[in-house]
């Protein structure tokens, strides 16, 4: 289960207040642009220090500002899908891919590889791709990673409807077997259907009353 | 005079200066580029401050700090046995801090120009400072670092004013080319070598602006993810 209540100032937008709690069912975050949500999503993943927060993985804290206590990145062994791809330039395909796979995986990457449809490029540089074959890498290196909690900011905005598909399979399907809180975000709420039974609608900072959900 | 003893002496000088250079250059370049500390504005300027003082003064200063009476240039002479004024040494000192800032400055610029949203999503995939450091940041800045240091090398086979202050006018120790036409132009008959020696001197500075060139576009296409910062 990961736990957020977050209060944060967003430079040149709004007051971010949130409070959240999510597990392996799953939570899809929808809402219009500025609302916030990819904010969210670095301050969970220990990119953008919160103003205040609290923080917490399976009763880990990562973050609590009134202890001071703030996990680095690298220790948090969350999982981050942004919504521009970020693979690394100088890296190849599998090695985008393989860049944080733990020392013991339990999830065959070559399968999350070809499920992704990845294993003609694996040679090829970030450079050399489409948006939608950059979008796919980025998930596939989240999921071979094994985190402990998974965050998607915009998985299908590239994706064409087939590729679409199947990348919402292997989500389902690696989520499923991991385990792990799934934090999904979206602009568009049919997006979010497809994976998660679970959800929210930010706006301006906020998340809405459950009769403004619908 | 030996034109071969000059370009050799110059070629000493210049590569010692960039080797010298490198690490505190590219260091101080990384930690300009990636923090923000108060005073940083002030440690910017005194990096830079060799940039815009007069060679000469840069000279006479580094021969109060570095010349046999000072406490430093006495340790060195007397102690390593390396003498710090009117030797070799002292020419390489006095070129590697005049071309300081320009190696700072393109180091800098070689970091702010490699995207801090792959060091953190590298970071939030395991990987550590020091492995996001060795990994993603310092190849994509290398062709701008390569790039200040064939700027520096270009520099430093120019540098005059701090040499001649410093280092002196020893034939095969620190007759730089430009210290070495500097001293033809008082011999009438030095014209041809002068010539001859400007000629080199500007096909060299010539190559390593284009090198400069080039390694920045490389340094631009490399670091290319577009979007918009955090």
């Amino acid at each position: 289960m990961l736990k957020v209540v977050c209060s944060h100032v967003i430079p040149d937008g709004p007051r971010l207040e949130v409070s959240l709690e999510f597990g392996a069912e799953g939570l899809a975050l929808h809402g219009p642009s500025g609302a916030g949500k990819s904010t969210l999503l670095h301050i969970i993943a220990g990119l953008c220090p919160p103003t205040r927060a609290t923080i917490t993985l399976a009763a880990r804290t990562l973050f609590d500002s009134d202890t001071n206590t703030s996990v680095d990145p690298e220790g948090r062994h969350i999982g981050l899908v942004p919504q521009e791809p970020l693979l690394f330039p100088l890296h190849t395909v599998r090695d985008n891919l393989l860049f944080g796979r733990p020392s013991s995986p339990r999830l065959d990457p070559d399968h999350i590889i070809s499920t992704l449809g990845l294993d003609s490029l694996l040679q090829r540089y970030p450079a050399n791709l489409s948006g939608g074959e950059r979008q796919r890498v980025a998930i596939g290196r989240s999921l071979i990673s094994e985190p402990l909690a998974l965050l998607v900011d915009e998985p299908f905005s590239a994706l064409d409807p087939a590729n679409r598909a199947q990348t919402a399979n292997l989500l389902r399907e690696s989520i499923t077997e991991l385990a792990i809180p799934f934090l999904l975000v979206t602009h568009r709420r049919e997006d979010a259907s497809e994976l998660v039974a679970q959800h929210r609608l930010l706006v301006a900072g906020r998340i809405q009353p459950e009769s403004a959900q619908s | 005079m030996d034109v071969d003893a000059i370009l050799w002496t110059s070629l000493q000088v210049a590569t010692a200066c960039v080797i010298a250079s490198a690490i505190p250059a590219t260091a101080c370049g990384w930690w300009l580029a990636r923090h923000e500390f108060p005073g940083k504005t002030l440690v910017s300027a005194i990096t830079l401050s060799p940039l815009v003082l007069p060679p000469v003064v840069t000279g006479y200063l580094l021969l109060e700090a570095l010349g046999r009476r000072s406490v430093v240039g006495s340790f060195f002479a007397e102690t390593l046995g390396i003498p710090l004024s009117f030797s070799q040494p002292a020419a390489i000192v006095a070129a590697a801090v005049v071309s300081f800032p320009l190696f700072v400055a393109t180091a800098r610029l070689a970091f702010e120009g490699v995207d801090v949203r792959l060091e953190g999503i590298a970071r939030v995939h395991g990987a550590s400072r020091q492995r996001v450091f060795r990994e993603i940041t310092l190849p994509l800045a290398l062709p701008g670092i390569l790039a200040g240091s064939l700027l520096v090398f270009a520099r430093a086979l120019g540098e005059f004013g701090a040499t001649a202050v410093v280092a002196g006018n020893i034939p095969g120790e620190t007759r730089t080319i430009a210290i070495a036409v500097y001293t033809l132009l008082e011999d009438p008959e030095g014209d041809g070598t002068a010539a001859l020696l400007t000629g080199i001197s500007l096909g060299i500075s010539l190559v390593a602006i284009a090198g400069y060139e080039a390694l920045l576009r490389r340094q631009r296409q490399k670091s290319q993810v577009g979007g918009r910062s955090c």
